[in-house]
């Protein structure tokens, strides 16, 4: 084995501290030694430096022994050479004997304190030997010639080559190395640099291929000769058959995300989820409740989080020119109605994972396009920088349906002027036959009586006769009224926060045409409303629908508020609230009167149902201009009473 | 000699046809207080069974009535021959409803609560509107039984004569001597009693077809 060589191919429990089988003979040697030195010293008249073998004593020892047998074996040797001397020429003299024992009393000290030193470096280098043939990574080295004089554990599982196999082999042939790039380079970097690292491709010894990562030493003499190459390589065989499938496989991904017709979007939410985490350690535990106190702060989230990539069915839906115009924050494309972003966030938040609904984009030309979303996050519910948002647009299939409802809408209008022309001919035939007999008899009656010979008779029977008509007249009042209240009506209470979202969808469409945002902003405090819940979601229907066709023709901002919350009397508050043209003077003063309106398509009945359907629940309509533009409505409702409640 | 006794003069009378009780009554003591005699009915089919079809007056009939409307029963009259002239009544007038009955003849269409004047000129000018067209009735039915006393040649000569051809024209198409033609067209005016040869025209043309 050349004497470089710190480590050895042998199996490693031969290097490690002291040798368990050798220390025993060696030490025995050693004392037998002793002992027969101690012997010839003492007891034979051999004049001359006898004790000077003690230090064979001394060596044999710490070949073997540990740094307490070393230090024991210069004590020893020490004690017997001067027992010896003091055994042979009694009390010290300063003669050649002192002399000799002085001399040998040195030279097995230095040898002593010389052999813990070697043992000391030999026991470090034993260490490092070790750790290096305990590594899983192989390790051999080769010299100037390519010819391997050293093959560790790790090469052997690396290449299947047993070290008395390789040892003597030249390594590239052996191991059919091949190169990335070209070998007069590495070997060129190696020895100008002293070291070299890149991947290799090599052969096991089944002839497989192993992809090894490797790195290269040049190992010099003390002249500064090259004189070997250590060589350490790891198998990246398997890691790189990894990186290629995730390769492949993000690969796939991205040619599904880029080719889609649907738009994706990743979305970064990294801000947004500090953000709540600092929420969370202001003591804020239901974070919807908070975030529907703090519409603000759901605002501000949208703007902090941020769109990371879209493919390009996401520029083409957006009608942007390239994919950077979209990246950056979300707020830009989501318009201030939208309503399910709060949802999104605690879906994010929370790490179920996925979240889908349907909403609204903006796009480059400010046009709302209805989309329906769904949310998921691919690396898992902590990831919250790669969210993956799929999006379609339903803008014409939503058109078609708000066209069709149009349509509907149109038609039942229809109906119902239809039916309620034919029921006020009905009306006014009931009513003008007996008008008609009333203004007869009474002219009739003039007539009798202003005759040259007034006749009395038929004058009277003219003016009872027009007496009984109209009674009859105001009977059929009574009764064209009763059957207008016979609908039973259904008294029950009922969710306003519901009702509200059933009107919000209903009126989505128009909303959308008109380009108004809707808050709906009911108190949690608020107590449930009590009575016939279609009638009074016709009201909210009809305020709403009033509201937003007054807004239709105003500049600027278009707001839409519902709000509730419990008045003062202990009834409940509705009002409706826009911000459009406000009531004109003209009109106020007979606002719910029945035929007054000022849109030309209206009948002008919404506002004269919506009251008395109020007034009928024992409520107040009213409305009032708001100083800074735009009405509102106000109306009041009756309270489920606490037992109700709590039944 | 020939000619049909004239209808006896009756005083004309206003039916009323309204399913409401009480506007019969009051327009029954309206058209008394003004001295015109009245008959009031219930229903359409109540005044066709009534006892003196031949009555000269007029109807007042209501548009909305029970069963028949009174538009249709105006067409139902017009097509059995009946020219009563008709004012309409409704409770609830509309145009294209009054225009339909105005252009079948209708001859007024007073809306519910109608005022007594509107109702008696209206009454008045149909009861005027049937007498006139009763009196062109009985000329035309004297002229049509002055026609047919008139030989079969007779009516030959007529209708040539009418039609615009002298005496020897016609003597040429119908084989005769204009003598003979002469005779005949002197026995022609005697008999339709007319002087002139423009009167005879215009007999002809109220004859029409059956001339």
């Amino acid at each position: 084995m050349p004497r470089t060589t710190p480590f050895s191919h042998a199996p490693a429990g031969t290097l490690i501290g002291p040798r368990r089988g050798a220390p025993s003979w060696l030490s025995i040697a050693g004392t037998l030694l002793a002992v027969a030195v101690f012997i010839v010293d003492t007891f034979t008249p051999l004049q001359g430096a006898v004790a000077v073998v003690y230090l064979v004593v001394v060596l044999l020892v710490a070949a073997a022994g540990s740094r307490a047998a070393i230090l024991g074996a210069v004590a020893g040797c020490s004690l017997l050479t001067m027992a010896s001397y003091v055994r042979g020429h009694g009390w010290p003299e300063p003669d050649a004997a002192l002399l000799r024992c002085v001399v040998s009393l040195s030279a097995i000290v230095v040898t002593g304190v010389l052999s813990m030193r070697a043992r000391e470096r030999m026991s470090t280098i034993i260490r490092q030997a070790s750790l290096i043939s305990l590594t899983h990574d192989s390790i051999y080295v080769r010299d100037t010639d390519d010819v391997i004089v050293e093959w560790n554990g790790g090469a052997e599982a690396l290449y299947g080559w047993p070290a008395r196999e390789a040892i003597g082999r030249r390594a590239s042939e052996l191991l059919a190395t091949a190169f990335a790039g070209n070998r007069a380079d590495m070997d060129a970097q190696l020895f100008s640099e002293g070291r070299w690292e890149g991947e290799l491709i090599q052969q096991h010894r089944d002839g497989r291929i192993v992809l090894v990562e490797a790195r290269c030493a040049l190992l010099r003499d003390a002249a500064g000769r090259a004189q070997q190459i250590l060589e350490a390589g790891t198998d990246i065989t398997a890691r790189r058959a990894a990186d290629a499938a995730l390769a492949e496989s993000e690969r796939r991904y991205r040619a599904i995300f880029e080719s889609a017709r649907f738009s994706f979007w990743e979305e970064d939410y990294t801000l947004v989820m500090e953000r709540i985490a600092v929420l969370r350690a202001q003591g804020v535990v239901d974070l919807a409740a908070y975030m529907e106190k703090h519409p603000s702060f759901v605002r501000d989230a949208c703007s902090l989080t941020m769109v990371t990539d879209v493919n390009a069915a996401t520029v083409r839906l957006l009608g942007a020119q390239r994919r950077e115009e979209l990246l950056g924050p979300l707020d830009r494309f989501l318009p201030g109605s939208d309503r399910t972003f709060a949802q999104v966030l605690l879906t994010v938040f929370e790490g179920t994972g996925t979240a889908e609904g349907e909403t609204n984009l903006v796009n480059f030309k400010g046009e709302r396009l209805n989309v329906l979303f769904a949310l998921s996050m691919p690396l898992g519910p902590s990831r919250y920088d790669r969210v993956l948002v799929s999006v379609v647009d339903i803008t014409d299939r939503k058109r078609a349906e708000h066209a069709l409802m149009a349509m509907q809408a149109e038609l039942a209008q229809a109906a119902r002027v239809t039916a309620l022309g034919e029921m006020s001919a009905t009306i006014a035939h009931e009513v003008n036959q007996p008008l008609a007999a009333i203004v007869t008899h009474g002219e009739a009656a003039l007539r009798w009586l202003r005759r040259d010979q007034p006749d009395l008779g038929e004058a009277c029977d003219g003016i009872e006769r027009l007496v009984r008509d109209a009674r009859r007249a105001s009977d059929v009042v009574n009764r064209v009224r009763s059957v207008a209240s016979k609908e039973p009506r259904q008294h029950v209470r009922f969710d306003l926060r519901a009702l509200a979202e059933e009107c919000a969808l209903l009126l989505d469409g128009e909303m959308a045409r008109h380009r108004v945002g809707l808050t709906i902003d009911i108190d949690r405090e608020a107590p449930l409303p009590r009575g016939d819940r279609v009638q009074l979601q016709q009201v909210v229907v009809n305020l709403m629908g009033n509201a937003i066709r007054a807004m239709g023709s105003v500049p600027g901002r278009r707001e839409l508020t519902l709000r509730a919350r419990q008045a003062q009397n202990g009834t409940l508050l509705i009002e409706v609230e826009d911000t459009g043209t406000g009531i004109p003077d003209d009109i106020a003063a007979n606002l719910f009167d029945a035929f007054v309106t000022s849109r030309g398509g209206g009948m002008g009945m919404g506002l004269a149902i919506c009251r008395s359907t109020v007034e009928s629940h024992g409520g107040r309509l009213w409305a009032t201009n708001r100083p800074e533009g735009g009405a509102t409505f106000h109306f009041t409702l009756p309270v489920t009473v606490a037992e109700e409640a709590r039944a | 000699m020939n000619r049909p006794m004239p209808a006896v003069a009756q005083a004309p009378i206003v039916c009323v046809v309204d399913d409401d009780q009480a506007v019969r009554e009051a327009l029954g003591s309206l058209f008394r207080s003004v001295g015109l005699s009245v008959a009031t009915f219930g229903s359409t089919s109540d005044f066709l069974a009534r006892e003196n079809p031949g009555a000269p007056g007029c109807l007042v009939l209501d548009v909305r009535l029970p069963g028949v409307s009174g538009l249709d029963f105006q067409a139902q009259l017009s097509s059995m021959d009946n020219s009563l002239p008709i004012v309409f009544m409704t409770g609830h007038g509309d145009i294209p409803m009054s225009v339909r009955a105005m252009k079948a003849g209708a001859l007024d269409f007073l809306a519910k609560p109608f005022r007594d004047q509107d109702m008696l000129d209206a009454v008045a000018a149909a009861i005027e509107r049937d007498a006139a067209s009763r009196r062109d009735a009985d000329a035309l039915s004297t002229v049509r039984s002055a026609y047919a006393s008139l030989t079969p040649r007779e009516r030959e000569v007529m209708r040539h004569v009418t039609a615009g051809l002298m005496n020897k024209q016609v003597g040429a198409l119908l084989g005769l001597s204009e003598i003979t033609v002469k005779i005949h067209r002197g026995n022609v005016m005697r008999k339709m009693g007319v002087r002139s040869l423009a009167d005879l025209v215009r007999q002809a043309e109220a004859l029409g077809d059956q001339a």
